[in-house]
């Protein structure tokens, strides 16, 4: 049987998108694969997350709730989805950070039709940054840039080597770039979080801070900044001031923060006062802030609320006018919602209990390729291609740039582009 | 669908038409000599006509726009589509797109309706700081440009600092002056790219130029803010360069550009890999010459070699256009703009078509846009202006066409936006045969495999290769 060589594929992993994954295909499966990370490995071979031998459930066949979750034909579980948006008043459409920007769009176009609301994943966090970058300023850079010039690598709230495994071997830490040519020997890392990790150990100063209370510490270090007295703070001072120090003897430093930040319901707390201190560290020198997402395809969702509506936050279509952003997330209403429809994603592992609890209680649409915790509360679930695998696709790297997703393998379903226009289709 | 338009008056410079009442036919999206039976006719008497609009140089998909435009602070794709049509635009070139944003600005120009677009590609000087210092690998970067150009899908090569400058000191080495870089570019051939854009600055027209013949100068205004400066443009022009205008609207305005020239209040920053940030910020040119510079060369020699620009949104935003029309048509929608007298020199209709229709398609290489003549791009605005309108008029007029038709559909019809949903394309300048090879050093220091670099086209709209 013959092998086929796709090169440069794009990894649809995580917001890294590392573009130069060699993969060999024989009889449909995958061969060998060159330059992955281990989640990308895990993803290629439809495997559980770090555990590359251990298969994960697919979804085989549509399925609709009777008693329990049978299986029949395509046709019949569209028709049963449109039902249930048809007949919400208030339907939630939800996730899409593991879709293609096409289907994005579409999903998009379904909210706006069914008068309902979308929100990604991980909104809460992400629309205190974009809050906050309105009210203070921005300073971001393509990852190129942060390769080639950065000597200072902050990751605050995260854990790259988990959520973005490459990110420090393609972007931050270890490349050579055009003006750090020796790599990791050019360049500093800091990691601040709440338990010290893997990051704690290649870092040159870890500080462990309270959970939830990152805030406090940023605003210690700009009270550092300006010289100002800072024996108030209870933590870890002296680190503190170590770190502050090296801080304005850098000459280009760039943040990575993850949702660490948003621990506590503090998020917009912690990312305001993260945006103060990049403008107060810009007074003395160069620094970028970028989030690090750790679905593939958030900044494409980002990209796609900021151009169809120009803002970023979670849109409300429920209005008799035109659609209104919330400025934070909208599930902090979701006792209001009547019928949600989920892309590509386990809110009853991601979300907190008190919340995907009221999801149990309405009718759910779940657009997923794998078995997950939510697949068995949802009325109606649609197996899936794997996007950027099993589908093609466009994903925005988490700097904004996109990139194509290429297709490897045949699948028998659908991709999740083609079920949302089918829906939005019949919704007319 | 076949349309005939009826009694208007056409200005077409390049068809010799200054308001000669001819008919158009248009079949299939392209004007044609002439058919015997119209599926549709409209009626054009007293109304003037002219091709579509051409925008040579507005930033709609800048990276970094769609930050501003997340605070609400710059219009949506949609809304750009909807203003520039309405004032009779179909096609905008974007000037700022870099080898590694060219994805990101064709997939929005992509999501911008009715406008067919364009993009200069911005090259990083870092990338070739090596083989511009001397004219020893001149042609080793002239076979590289063209298909770095091809690759990325732009229509022209801009050059947006034309000096390398590392801001280490251990890196002095790789520094290159400006006028090693101007004297390389300017001994370019020009057969594969007719002409070197060149982002103006102040500091630019201090530099000498052997052959400003072979560059097109984008936004002047910007940078000529005395006499001299002025003079220099002037002789520029004369060498044959070519120049759009970048005239102001003296209103507070969002400004793209580098830390130096920002203005009010600023919004932020990205580091697009230049010497430089790019900042944005917004506020009201005050205390220069500039502006008054601007409208002094727009009034004193229109050309062939001059384009409109406001170098939207810096100067001017693109919806301020119409206004600054009626400025340039009567000296008296103009007469409190300035303390200083500008010339007394009024465009006609037909200077208009000239320098948003003409010469905007020249410097871009458009062959089939920018006139009315068979074979052109069906691609037609027709405005209720004629000699009675009144100057105070003017403005409303060009900000509202009562029809636009878009590759031979029709748009807005009787002023009323009818369809926007109309086929759209990408425009770039292509090179044959293809072989990428030799532009492979140009990712050197890239996080991009140099495969996905080459723009597909999931990201622009129907690609046409000039």
């Amino acid at each position: 049987m013959s092998e086929i060589l796709y090169e440069s594929v794009v990894c649809p992993s995580c917001g890294c998108l590392c573009d130069d994954i060699d993969v060999v295909v024989e009889e449909n499966r995958v061969k060998s694969i060159r330059n992955v990370c281990e989640w990308g490995i895990s993803k290629f071979l439809f495997t559980k997350k770090f555990t590359p031998n251990v298969k994960r459930g697919r979804v085989e066949k549509p399925m609709i709730r009777e008693k329990t979750l049978v299986e029949t034909d395509y046709e019949a579980a569209i028709s049963r989805a449109v039902d249930i948006l048809k007949g919400s008043k208030k339907p939630l459409i939800y996730g899409l950070t593991n879709s293609g920007y096409n289907a994005q769009k579409i999903a998009l176009s379904i909210a706006r039709r069914l008068k309902g609301l979308f929100e990604p994943r991980g909104a809460a966090l992400l629309s205190s940054y974009y809050a906050a970058m309105g009210d203070s300023n921005f300073y971001v850079a393509p990852l190129e840039e942060i390769r080639n010039n950065a000597d200072l690598i902050i990751y605050w709230g995260c854990n790259p080597i988990h959520s973005t495994p490459r990110h420090l071997a393609r972007y931050s830490v270890y490349p050579r770039g055009r003006c750090k040519e020796r790599g990791s020997q050019d360049r500093v890392v800091f990691t601040v979080d709440v338990a010290e990790n893997e990051m704690g150990k290649l870092s040159r100063r870890f500080l462990q801070v309270e959970r939830g209370t990152d805030f406090l510490v940023m605003e210690t270090m700009m009270k550092l900044l300006r010289e100002e007295n800072a024996e108030d703070y209870k933590g870890d001072i002296a680190t503190i001031e170590n770190m502050v120090r090296q801080m304005t003897k850098v000459s280009y430093g760039a943040i990575f923060f993850g949702m660490g930040l948003s621990a506590k319901d503090n998020a917009a707390k912690n990312i305001e006062n993260l945006m103060a201190l990049v403008k107060e560290l810009n007074r003395k020198t160069r620094f970028v802030i970028l989030p690090l997402y750790d679905d593939f395809n958030t900044s494409g969702v980002i990209q796609l609320l900021i151009r169809e509506l120009k803002s970023p936050m979670p849109a409300d279509f429920s209005g008799d006018h035109v659609a209104k952003n919330s400025k934070y997330s909208l599930l902090e209403n979701l006792h209001e919602i009547d019928a949600a429809l989920v892309v590509g994603d386990d809110p009853f592992w991601s979300l907190p209990s008190e919340k995907s609890d009221l999801l149990k209680k309405i009718p759910m649409v779940l657009i997923d390729p794998y078995w997950t915790r939510t697949t068995n509360k949802a009325q109606v679930v649609f197996p899936t291609a794997v996007t950027g695998i099993e589908a093609e696709g466009i994903a925005y790297r988490m700097d904004g740039l996109p990139l194509k997703l290429k297709k490897v393998l045949e699948s028998e379903y659908p991709s999740d582009e083609s079920i949302l226009g089918d829906i939005y289709q019949r919704l007319q | 669908m076949k349309i005939k338009i009826e009694g208007g008056r056409l200005y077409d410079l390049r068809n010799n038409l200054d308001g000669e009442e001819r008919d158009i036919f248009i079949e299939d999206g392209i004007i044609v000599e002439g058919f015997s039976s119209a599926d549709r006719t409209i009626d054009a008497s007293g109304k003037a006509i002219m091709a579509g609009g051409i925008d040579v140089h507005s930033h709609i998909a800048t990276y970094g726009l769609n930050l501003i435009r997340g605070t609400n602070r710059f219009y949506s794709p949609s809304e750009i589509g909807h203003i520039y049509a309405k004032m009779g635009y179909t096609h905008v070139n974007e000037p700022f797109m870099t080898q590694v944003t060219a994805n990101y600005v064709h997939h929005e120009l992509s999501s911008i309706p009715i406008l067919d677009t364009s993009a200069f590609l911005v090259l990083n000087l870092r990338d070739v700081e090596g083989k511009i210092k001397s004219a020893k690998h001149l042609e080793e970067v002239e076979k590289i440009i063209p298909i770095i150009i091809a690759g990325t899908k732009a229509i022209g090569l801009k050059i947006y600092e034309p000096f390398v400058k590392y801001a280490e000191r251990k890196y002095i080495l790789r520094n290159v002056t400006a006028k090693k870089v101007l004297s390389f570019f300017s001994g370019m051939s020009r057969e594969s790219i007719p002409r070197i854009i060149m982002h103006t600055s102040p500091e630019l027209f201090g530099e000498e130029i052997e052959n400003p013949g072979g560059f097109h100068f984008s936004h002047v205004g910007s940078a000529i803010g005395n006499e001299e400066a002025y003079q220099k443009v002037l002789s520029y022009l004369n060498a044959g360069a070519t120049i759009d205008l970048g005239l102001f609207d003296l209103e507070q305005n969002l400004r793209i550009s580098n830390p130096k020239q920002t203005v009010g209040e600023v919004f932020g920053r990205v580091d697009m890999g230049l010497s430089e940030d790019i900042v944005f910020s917004k506020g009201k040119v005050s205390g220069s010459e500039a502006p008054f510079f601007a409208f002094k060369l727009a009034l004193s020699q229109p050309s062939n070699h001059i384009s409109f620009s406001t170098d939207s949104p810096a100067n001017a935003s693109f919806e301020a256009y119409p206004k600054i029309f009626s400025w340039l048509m009567k000296a008296e929608n103009r007469a409190n703009l300035f303390d200083k007298e500008l010339p007394e020199f009024e465009y006609s209709l037909l200077d208009i078509a000239r320098i948003t229709r003409h010469n905007p398609a020249y410097i871009l290489g458009l062959k089939n846009k920018g006139h009315l003549g068979a074979g052109a791009e069906a691609d037609i605005a027709i405005y209720d202006i004629n000699e009675e309108t009144k100057p105070s008029e003017l403005e409303a007029r060009f900000k509202d066409c009562a029809y636009l038709i878009k590759s031979g559909s029709i748009v807005v019809e009787d002023h009323q936006m009818v369809n926007d949903q109309v086929e759209k394309k990408t425009y770039y300048r292509g090179v044959e045969p293809l072989d990428y090879e030799p532009a492979k050093i140009m990712t050197s220091y890239s996080t991009f495999r140099f495969e996905n670099f080459i723009v597909d086209e999931v990201f622009t709209a129907e690609e046409v290769k000039i």
